[in-house]
């Protein structure tokens, strides 16, 4: 391909047109999607926080440890959301010092944090599970008292888990595909370094 | 006007172009659009040399654009905006071919890979091989393999689509 059809292809390239009615209706329905995941991902954290801070009072005022230990479960699964949340919607100030292959590199490290705590996260929802598995032990072999609400506690922890593992493995698939395409992007860029006799 | 305003008005189009080499679906340009002029607002006090404009609002605007790329890895390309995004029942039929033409190569520059769709986008805004460097961070030399990889795989596409 000659510069002079270059030339040619560059009034082209500037005939594209920006129609900014069609861009603004669209825009519309993807900030509505955005703000969506964005309130469910709050509305969880806030609502396990809260349930946590209610386990804590409990706990206290009655001197029990059985609620002292289901607070600590929840306050400590519920930040992780947030802790996510907070690393996701992060945008860099540095753009101007950046190359492509930086902003891909610090992306992959990026994505690989994100998956560190959403492995985190469903690790703890598992071990939330098994906390549950072994009040009911304890129950069935009577070293837990019956008098505790312990069928309310229970949905509220299997839901609790139960969310806590398919959000992660939701965000975990998005993640992955996030972590192969900045591999892939990054060896484009490794091959387009090598010098060439072009 | 405030020197800022003055920019994005200036590279507006520029900008839009780059986007629609990185973005198919139409409400997603906008959004990059919008993110990169945030972009460049929180990045404009690190500009150092002003006669280099163009290279830092491009640098800018493709580090926003890579990341844009791998953020949105697994959503599905709307190809249906970017007919609807050309429609025009009334125009004249050498406008009509004007804008095939357009469409055609625009459809050709994404099929690019990125090292590749980048030295090439910035060419066609008539960007020399030193603020194409600049832009980039690579060297002048490596701008040139590049581009002249980017020239014969473009030619391969646009021959393929006729």
């Amino acid at each position: 391909m000659s510069d002079d059809v270059l030339d040619e292809l560059k009034s082209d390239w500037r005939g594209q047109e920006a129609p900014l009615e069609v861009l603004g209706r669209r825009l519309h329905r993807s900030r509505v999607w955005t703000m969506l995941v964005l309130a469910i991902e709050l509305a969880m954290t806030v609502g396990g926080v809260l349930a946590g801070l209610w386990f804590a009072v409990v706990a206290w005022r009655h001197r029990d440890p059985f609620f002292g230990l289901s607070a600590l479960t929840l306050l400590f699964i519920c930040p992780l959301f947030s802790l996510e949340l907070y690393r996701l919607r992060w945008r860099s100030l540095n753009w101007a010092d950046r190359t492509p292959e930086g902003t891909l590199r610090y992306a992959l490290a990026r994505v690989r944090l994100a998956r560190s705590i959403l492995h985190l996260q469903t690790w703890s929802g598992l071990a939330l599970l098994l906390f549950v598995g072994a009040v009911w032990g304890g129950v069935f072999m009577g070293w837990i008292s019956r008098r505790y609400p312990l069928r309310t506690l229970t949905v509220v922890w299997v839901l609790a888990a139960a969310g806590t593992i398919l959000w992660s493995k939701w965000r975990l698939w998005g993640k992955d595909h996030e972590y192969r395409t900045c591999e892939r992007l990054l060896s484009t860029f490794a091959n387009a370094a090598e010098s060439g006799s072009e | 006007m405030h020197r800022f305003e003055q920019i994005i008005e200036e590279f507006g189009p520029a900008l839009a172009r780059t986007v629609a080499s990185y973005e198919r679906n139409a409400a997603a340009q906008q959004d990059l659009l919008q993110e990169i002029r945030l972009a460049l607002f929180r990045s404009f006090p690190q500009l150092k040399e002003p006669v280099k404009l163009r290279a830092f609002v491009f640098r800018v605007a493709h580090n926003c654009c890579v990341d844009h790329v791998v953020r949105h890895a697994g959503k599905s390309v709307a190809l249906q905006d970017s007919a609807e995004l050309q429609a025009d029942d009334c125009t004249p039929e050498h406008e009509l071919l004007a804008k095939e033409r357009t469409r055609r190569l625009v459809e050709a520059v994404r099929r690019l890979e990125l090292p590749y769709r980048q030295v090439i986008t910035l060419l066609l805004e008539d960007m020399r091989y030193l603020e194409i460097a600049e832009s980039l961070g690579i060297s002048v030399g490596n701008v040139g393999v590049r581009v002249n990889r980017a020239k014969a795989r473009l030619k391969e596409l646009l021959d393929h689509e006729r």
